[in-house]
């Protein structure tokens, strides 16, 4: 006998409906899976025919076939077991046909008939939504993202047994295969998990965890003011200092003070968390993400890679912070690659299978020392010389350093500082502040393709970061005393602006501007003018 | 200096023949051969001459030493005729002298190890003015630096002649400063004299054989190796009247220069430092030592002039303010000062020639944020502040006019 049932697969960051459809027949007893199948998928096989063994589900010795169509769509993971389970006891009877109706199944299944989480949930959840499906099942532990989704009855299994007694209860089967349902002892038929989702609740929960604030931080109120003003307007933001300045643990405490994310921005972070199989048991990723991987991370790793792709580490940041320390120690290549997400907010990924693409709307936090030993222009302690120095800034690149609007100098902290009793700004005062900016940044941009300072393109500068006259005059005077570039220009006034959001001021004033100035990016010739000395 | 060598000197002396200038320049001019070399060949040949006109056969006895400067010396012979290698000089803009030759420095004849020719571009130091040599670490402190430059103007302002080596940090500071002040300086360099080394002082490089000149032992396209340095410290110190060092490590290549310009009986000077500043250990240590201590130029001049029977000329215009790091330097330099809000006199006041970073300004000044970097900004403008390195501030130099 031949029967269907609906499952999906993530292709890239989307969900594909995948019907799977199972032949029982007469004949040699084989098990043949067929459908463009990787080597995972096809050993569901063995998994499925243990499973249902070990559930006291047997179906006998039979000529199978199951078939995972489109046949055109690679498929890969272990998602798809449960849904052959489910379509072999409908096709060999028993099961009715019309209880599997609608009902989209999702999960890798152990050799016991356990039922095991897999990726992708979320995203499987929202598309069956879309195309139509009254009810999901879920592995259990999937139950937390799969509920958050609203609009789409998702229920949660721990064990095959489980899924078939609802199944059998739905169309009243009292029978299934020789085995009394009603005999099944605490499962009592229909017991399926459901859940409220509740993203409030996961919000406190996730906030509570954090145990990093910058209140933390003590002394390095540059360093402060400069990730204040980064959080503020999304600004990528560069630092310099030597070894133990507290740089990581600036960058770490960066999230804490950026505001929180609306419920569509939670549900998208997560669902691309939910692919990559990073997502907290919670079910959802609240608090931005924060992702440092070390230097000798990949092209594929950072950007997003493999067959068919996943997402990378500028993807995992989406919407947080990619934090890279010891930045000249990044393969160059691999940092270039960064160039394109940084511009367009999204990464594309082209293979011979298809084109994908992946969220990338991350600030680039990075860390650096000023030379190899980290301690010039101290030349009482720094031995480089000027060669070696300049060979250590050549590593990072022009192009990808005309996109970080910010940089600030990170220096050692001194013992009284450090166990001084002053009481440092927690994140939470800082946040309120961001929190102000980014209302004003909001307002003023509605409509428009942006969102933050950060990202205003040149003619958007010239609209919307206008100086008077006599300012103008002012910066005149300015970028030639210390010898700006048209670029550098253009990034002190985006960063002048969200500094006068800061300070709640609509028109740029002369001390937003020196600030900006103060704060702004590096370019070739500065560090040039360091070793003229 | 021993008599041995100034027997030897004389006697090549009374050998010199007219012309004889051409055929030293064609010695000194072969590669790799040095000092000694050139003398042991001279020993033997008897004269220049007699080594270009000798057949190659005639080098035999030294082929069996089987070193380098022989193979160089006969490929050298081989290719290189004496028209050829003084076209060579005359392309490149380069003077050579022998010490027989009248713009020869007397002061570097009474060397010990006196060199066969100097190779330069521009002129030689002129005898009759005062001349002093400026030297210090690469390397520098941003105070060294300034420091370097300061007395490099204030030289060039009396007229003095400054020597120096061209190197990174405070040598090439001091003959910028100079050039700039419209003084003249000299360089010796470790490479050949149309060879610019370090490239980042290329600038100085191009200006000085107009404002002074590049001198060289070594022959043309000489590369700069790490052997040369120490030797051609002899002539920096040679050329000069008295050593002034601005800022010196403990293990520096300036004290070597220190210690030859102590042999050949210069006055040697050296600029005080913190105690502990490890820039300035060695001229603490020199300072200790009995070394002079230079805290005024003018008198640095008069105890120079009064002891080589020299003088100086007194600048046209009034004597360049020194600023002195007290509090009040603010109130004696009117033309700093004019105009500025009592935040910018505040700030100024903080800075040093040290660089401060901005958290330490902060605290120091008692400002905020927006305060302090508009101050600094306007201070920026003003040329009164640079920005030494990210977020380090210190003022921009030392006289202020």
């Amino acid at each position: 006998m031949f029967s269907t049932v609906l499952s999906a697969a993530i292709n890239g960051m989307e969900s594909r409906k995948v019907t799977v459809e199972a032949d029982v027949a007469d004949g040699l007893p084989t098990f043949t899976m067929v459908g463009y199948l990787a080597s995972e998928t096809r050993e569901a096989a063995e998994r499925v025919r243990s499973a249902l063994r070990n559930s006291g589900l047997s179906i006998g010795v039979r000529h199978i076939t199951v078939n995972l169509a489109p046949a055109a769509l690679h498929k890969q993971g272990s998602s798809f077991d449960l849904a052959i389970a489910i379509a072999l006891l409908t096709a060999a009877g028993t099961l009715k046909p019309e209880s599997v109706r609608g009902i989209l199944f999702i999960g890798e299944l152990g050799l016991n008939g356990r039922l095991n989480p897999v990726r992708g949930v979320l995203e499987i959840v929202s598309g069956a939504l879309s195309c139509g499906c009254e009810t999901v099942i879920v592995p259990a532990a999937n139950l937390a993202e799969g509920s958050m989704i609203r609009g789409i009855r998702v229920l949660g299994a721990e064990t095959l047994v489980q899924v078939v007694c609802f199944l059998a209860a739905a169309t009243d089967t009292p029978e299934v295969s020789g085995m009394n349902l009603s005999m099944q002892g605490a499962l009592k038929p229909g017991s399926l998990y459901e859940r409220r989702a509740d993203i409030e609740e996961v919000r406190y929960l996730q906030r509570k965890g954090q145990n990093r604030d910058f209140s933390q931080i003590k002394g390095q109120r540059l360093l402060r003011r400069a990730s204040e003003v980064a959080a503020a307007g999304f600004h990528n933001l560069l630092m310099i200092g030597p070894p133990g300045a507290g740089k990581t643990m600036t960058a770490h405490c960066l999230t804490t003070i950026m505001p929180e994310m609306t419920d569509e921005e939670v549900l998208e972070v997560s669902k691309i968390h939910s692919i990559a199989g990073t997502l907290p048991s919670e079910g959802l990723v609240t608090v931005r993400p924060f992702r440092a991987p070390h230097h000798t991370v990949t092209k594929p790793a950072l950007c997003g890679g493999g067959a068919p792709p996943g997402p990378g580490e500028v993807s995992l940041a989406h919407r947080g912070i990619l934090y890279l320390d010891e930045f000249p120690e990044f393969d160059k290549a691999t940092i270039e690659a960064l160039r394109q997400p940084l511009e367009d907010r999204v990464i594309r990924i082209s293979r011979v299978t298809g084109s994908y693409s992946f969220p990338a709307g991350f600030m680039l936090v990075a860390s650096m020392n000023p030379c190899r030993c980290g301690y010039f222009p101290d030349r009482s302690v720094c031995r480089c010389s000027n060669a070696e120095v300049r060979q250590y800034l050549s590593r990072i690149s022009m192009p990808l350093l005309d996109r970080i609007d910010l940089c600030v100098e990170a220096r050692r902290v001194s013992f009284e500082e450090l166990t001084g009793g002053r009481e440092e700004e927690s994140s939470a005062e800082i946040r309120e502040r961001v929190n102000k900016a980014h209302k004003r940044q909001k307002a003023r941009y509605r409509g428009s393709a942006c969102q933050f300072n950060s990202e205003l393109s040149a003619a958007d500068v010239k609209q919307f970061c206008r100086l008077t006259k006599e300012e103008e005059r002012w910066m005149a005077k300015v970028y030639d005393s210390l010898s700006l570039t048209a670029r550098s220009y253009n990034r002190i006034l985006k960063v002048a602006r969200t500094i006068a959001d800061l300070d709640e001021e609509e028109q740029i004033l002369p001390r937003h501007l020196s600030e900006a100035v103060s704060l702004r990016a590096v370019d070739r010739r500065y560090w040039d003018d360091a070793l003229r000395n | 200096m021993k008599i041995g060598d100034t027997q030897k000197i004389s006697c090549l002396q009374a050998g010199a023949q007219p012309g004889d200038e051409l055929y030293w320049m064609w010695l000194c001019s072969c590669p790799i051969l040095t000092r000694n070399e050139i003398l042991a060949l001279i020993r033997y040949f008897g004269s220049p001459r007699e080594v270009y006109e000798a057949p190659l056969s005639a080098l035999a006895p030294f082929q069996k030493l089987r070193q380098k400067w022989v193979r160089s010396l006969l490929s050298y012979k081989e290719s290189c005729s004496l028209e050829k290698s003084a076209d060579l000089l005359h392309q490149k803009g380069m003077k050579f002298c022998h010490p027989d030759d009248s713009p020869f420095p007397q002061k570097l004849k009474a060397l010990v190890d006196c060199p066969h020719g100097l190779f330069y571009k521009g002129d030689l130091p002129d005898p009759d003015i005062l001349s002093v040599a400026v030297i210090g670490a690469r390397r520098c402190s941003h105070y060294g630096a300034k420091m370097a430059a300061y007395l490099g103007a204030q030289l060039a302002r009396y007229k003095v002649q400054v020597i120096s080596g061209m190197a990174a940090g405070i040598d090439g500071m001091a003959q910028k400063a100079c050039i700039e002040e419209g003084g003249r300086s000299f360089a010796v360099l470790g490479s050949g004299a149309d060879i610019c080394y370090p490239p980042e002082n290329s600038r100085l490089y191009r200006s000085l054989p107009d404002s002074g000149g590049v001198i060289s032992e070594f022959g043309p396209a000489t590369p700069p190796l790490p052997s040369h340095f120490p030797i051609r410290n002899r002539l920096i110190c040679g050329l000069a009247d008295a050593v002034i060092v601005v800022e010196a490590r403990k293990k520096s290549g300036s004290l070597i220069t220190v210690d030859l310009a102590l042999d050949q009986g210069k006055d040697v000077y050296a600029v005080p430092g913190r105690f502990g500043d490890e820039l300035s250990y060695g001229c603490n240590h020199l300072i200790e030592q009995g070394a002079g201590i230079l805290t005024s130029v003018e008198e640095f001049l008069d105890e120079v002039c009064q002891r080589n029977g020299k003088t100086y000329k007194n600048p046209e215009s009034g004597k360049l303010p020194l600023v002195s790091s007290d509090d009040h330097s603010c109130i004696r330099h009117p033309t700093v000062c004019a105009g500025l809000t009592p935040v910018e006199q505040l700030i100024f006041e903080k800075l040093e020639l040290d660089a401060k970073g901005v958290d330490q300004l902060l605290e120091e000044t008692g400002l905020t944020m927006t305060q302090l970097t508009e101050g600094i900004l306007n201070l920026q403008v003003r040329n009164a502040v640079q920005e030494v390195s990210r977020n380090r501030y210190a003022r921009s130099s030392i006289t202020l006019s």
